[in-house]
């Protein structure tokens, strides 16, 4: 067989099976009219698809149904449907609210109420009250005492209960950073880590 | 057999919720209405009708047992082959193993019985002939051809069941004519 254009070959194999459009159907036949290989192309394919087709029928075609319905074995429980990650969009929610969570800790938390100047002093020192119209002087020795800066590192662990009945680990590294006021050279010494 | 599926609606939907209550006499009239192509199914993945209707029935017990796994009642004739397809390989396994042994036992004689099918096998007749060439395409190209042939499927039909592009599916068709041509040409054509 001499050798036929691959798109023509395709035209003639879809003409064939019914799935050509108008358009392709006059492209085809104006080859078929002016190609004599394509056309005892077209002649053999039709022949092929004859021939296969009752060989089919006649091998494989059978009114009688393979099984007896009856014979079958009884299904005793109502077969359920599986189910897929119904809820899946819960484990999202669920990451979200404790994402949240942790947000809402960190900013609410507060340094730990530790020795106060006040506390130091006996009185409050943070408050000046003005006596007999002159704002009294400081007693003692005042030094500037500034800040001292303490970092903690620790880690928040969540439990978040999956669909699959899993539970899954959420952990989360968090720095809290504490200022206070530096404590003078006589103070006794921080036990906070420091 | 054309499939009988308009747009949006499928007859056979009430049908396979009723199989799925467990109702044997829908089932019964399910089998009836589509067995044929569970044979061509299952022919295509064999490439021989000796034992198809062992298969088929392997595969529609499995349909049974199974129904209340399919979700989408609307794809039902894709899980339907899928069902039948795995049944028919599972099928093949056990076919090529017992070939294999064949062959093992024939080696020390001088015949080979159930070599790979080749243009020469079959009867004389004709249908022999075609049969033979047909179990002589690759699996690829069988498939599509068989349910083209024995069900008169159209391209979109095929593809929905095996789940590939409607392209492919012509690209399969044509292969599959070119190689019976070749195969043939010298015999029947």
């Amino acid at each position: 067989m001499a050798h036929v254009d691959n798109d023509i070959e395709r035209l003639i194999v879809r003409s064939l099976d019914g799935e050509l459009g108008e358009d392709e159907q006059l492209q085809l036949n104006r080859e078929l009219i002016r190609n004599p290989k394509a056309q005892r192309l077209m002649e053999q394919y039709k022949q092929i698809d004859e021939l296969a087709g009752a060989a089919l029928h006649h091998a494989l075609s059978s009114d009688r149904i393979p099984l007896d319905p009856a014979a079958l074995p009884s299904r005793t429980q109502p077969q359920r449907a599986v189910r897929y990650h119904r809820g899946w969009w819960l484990v999202p929610g669920a990451i979200g609210a404790a994402l949240l969570a942790i947000v809402v800790a960190q900013f609410s938390a507060t340094p730990p109420a530790g020795p106060t100047l006040a506390g130091r002093n006996g009185g409050a020192a943070n408050t000046v009250v003005p006596v007999n119209g002159r704002i009294p002087q400081p007693t003692g020795i005042m030094r500037n005492a500034g800040t001292t800066v303490r970092r903690s590192t620790g880690r928040d662990v969540f439990g978040v209960v999956g669909e699959d009945g899993n539970i899954y680990w959420i952990e989360v590294d968090r720095t809290k950073t504490f200022r206070r006021p530096k404590l003078g050279p006589g103070a006794p010494t921080s036990t906070e880590g420091m | 057999m054309a499939m009988a599926q308009q747009e949006g609606f499928d007859a056979e939907e009430p049908v396979i919720e009723a199989i799925r209550a467990g109702d044997r006499f829908a089932f019964g009239e399910f089998v009836r209405r589509h067995n044929r192509w569970v044979f061509g199914v299952i022919y295509g993945v064999l490439g021989e009708h000796d034992g198809v209707e062992d298969v088929a029935q392997q595969a529609w017990t499995a349909v049974w047992r199974r129904s209340g796994e399919l979700r989408d009642v609307k794809r039902w004739r894709p899980w339907l082959y899928r069902l039948t397809r795995n049944a028919a390989v599972d099928a093949g396994r056990d076919v090529t193993r017992r070939r294999n042994r064949m062959q093992v036992i024939a080696k020390d004689g001088q015949a080979t019985p159930g070599d790979t099918p080749d243009c020469h096998l079959g009867g004389h007749e004709q249908h022999g002939e075609v049969l033979a060439a047909v179990q002589a395409l690759p699996a690829l190209y069988r498939e599509p051809f068989v349910l083209r042939h024995l069900n008169g499927w159209s391209y979109r039909e095929i593809a929905e069941v095996m789940g590939m592009p409607v392209d492919s599916v012509e690209t399969r068709l044509v292969r599959a004519r070119r190689l019976l041509r070749d195969c043939l040409k010298d015999k029947v054509l």
